[in-house]
C-alpha cells in the first residue's frame, strides 16, 4: 500500500471531530482491525483531535498505513501550530490538565497505543505521532 | 448549539417511570454537556424514578463523554434517582478502562430489559419503604 491510502482531515471546528473519529473508524475497518480495536482508535483519535480544538484552536490529522515485514498497521499523526505543551512530563500523568478536565487523554491514548511519540515546542506547537499493530 | 439537529437523533422518553435516553453516536462536546442539562431537567421536573442510559448501538465513550456520565448519575443521584448504563460495546469497555474512568455506583447491564428491571425492583423497595413510614405515622 502507497501514499494513495493515506487520508488528511482538517481540524478547524468541533464537528471535525467527529469526523475524524468516522474517518478513523472506516480507516481502521478496512486495514483488518479487530471491532474493539477499531474502537479504542477511534477513542484515541477523538481525544487527540480534541485537544488540538482546546488547546491550539486547529491542526489536522493524517492517517497512514504500516506495512512492514508481516506486520500491518495504522499511524495517526495529529499536528498543530499551537502554544505547545508546556510541562510534557506532567502532560503525560494522569489526572493533570490546563484545562479543567480529567487530564486522562495523553495518558489514555498512549495506553491504547502500541507506539507514541511526541514533538512539542513553543514555537511550531505539537506534533504526536502514534502507531497500533494489528495483534 | 453547534449542531442543531442533535436533539432529533438523541431520544429521550419516559417508559415504565425510567427516563430511557438513547446515545447512539459521537456527539460534540458541547452536545454532550446539552444534553447531560436536559436530562438533569427531565429528572427534576418529572416523575422519573430511574434513568437508563442506553449505549448499545455507540462506539466511541471518550475521556468527555465518560466523566459526563458519571456526573449525571452524581447528580441525579443528589436528586434520588438511579442510573443504569446498558449495553457497553467490548471496545467502548475496553476504551474506558485504558482512560481509567470507572462508573462506581453506576448499575451496568448488558440488555435494556435488565436495566428496567434493576429500576423496577428498586422503585418496588421505595414504594414498601414508604408504606412502612406511613403506617408508623397511622
Ligand atoms: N495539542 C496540544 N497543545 C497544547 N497543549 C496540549 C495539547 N494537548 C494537550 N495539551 C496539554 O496537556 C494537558 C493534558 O492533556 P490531556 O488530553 O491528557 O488532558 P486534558 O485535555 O486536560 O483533559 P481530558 O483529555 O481528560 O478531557 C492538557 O491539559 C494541556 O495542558
Ligand atoms: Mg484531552
Amino acid at each position: 500500500m502507497g501514499l494513495a491510502s493515506q487520508k488528511r482531515i482538517m481540524l478547524l471546528k468541533d464537528a471535525d471531530v467527529i469526523h475524524a473519529v468516522f474517518e478513523t473508524k472506516q480507516y481502521v475497518k478496512a486495514l483488518g482491525f479487530t471491532k474493539v480495536d477499531q474502537h479504542m482508535i477511534a477513542t484515541a483519535v477523538s481525544e487527540l483531535t480534541k485537544n488540538v480544538l482546546k488547546y491550539a484552536q486547529e491542526g489536522e490529522v493524517t492517517l497512514n498505513t504500516l506495512d512492514k515485514d508481516l506486520k500491518k498497521g495504522i499511524e495517526v499523526i495529529v499536528k498543530d501550530n499551537g502554544p505547545g505543551i508546556l510541562n510534557l512530563e506532567k502532560a503525560l500523568e494522569d489526572n493533570f490538565s490546563t484545562g479543567g478536565t480529567l487530564g486522562i487523554g495523553l495518558p489514555g491514548t498512549k495506553r491504547i497505543m502500541d507506539e507514541f511519540i511526541i514533538n512539542t515546542n513553543s514555537s511550531q506547537g505539537t506534533e504526536i505521532k502514534t502507531r497500533k499493530w494489528i495483534r | 448549539m453547534t449542531d442543531s439537529n442533535i436533539f432529533e437523533k438523541v431520544s429521550m422518553h419516559v417508559t415504565r417511570g425510567c427516563l430511557v435516553v438513547l446515545i447512539n453516536f459521537e456527539l460534540v462536546d458541547q452536545a454532550i454537556i446539552e444534553i447531560q442539562k436536559r436530562i438533569l431537567e427531565r429528572v427534576h421536573s418529572s416523575e422519573v424514578k430511574g434513568i437508563i442510559l442506553d449505549l448499545s448501538e455507540l462506539e466511541i465513550a471518550d475521556s468527555f463523554l465518560g466523566n459526563a456520565i458519571k456526573n449525571i448519575a452524581r447528580t441525579a443521584a443528589l436528586l434520588g434517582t438511579t442510573t443504569v448504563v446498558t449495553g457497553l460495546k467490548p471496545g467502548v469497555v475496553a476504551s474506558l478502562v485504558e482512560l481509567e474512568i470507572e462508573f462506581e455506583n453506576i448499575q451496568t447491564v448488558l440488555k435494556l430489559e435488565d436495566g428496567f428491571q434493576i429500576l423496577t425492583n428498586l422503585m418496588k423497595i421505595t414504594d414498601r419503604e414508604l408504606d412502612e413510614e406511613n403506617k408508623y405515622e397511622e
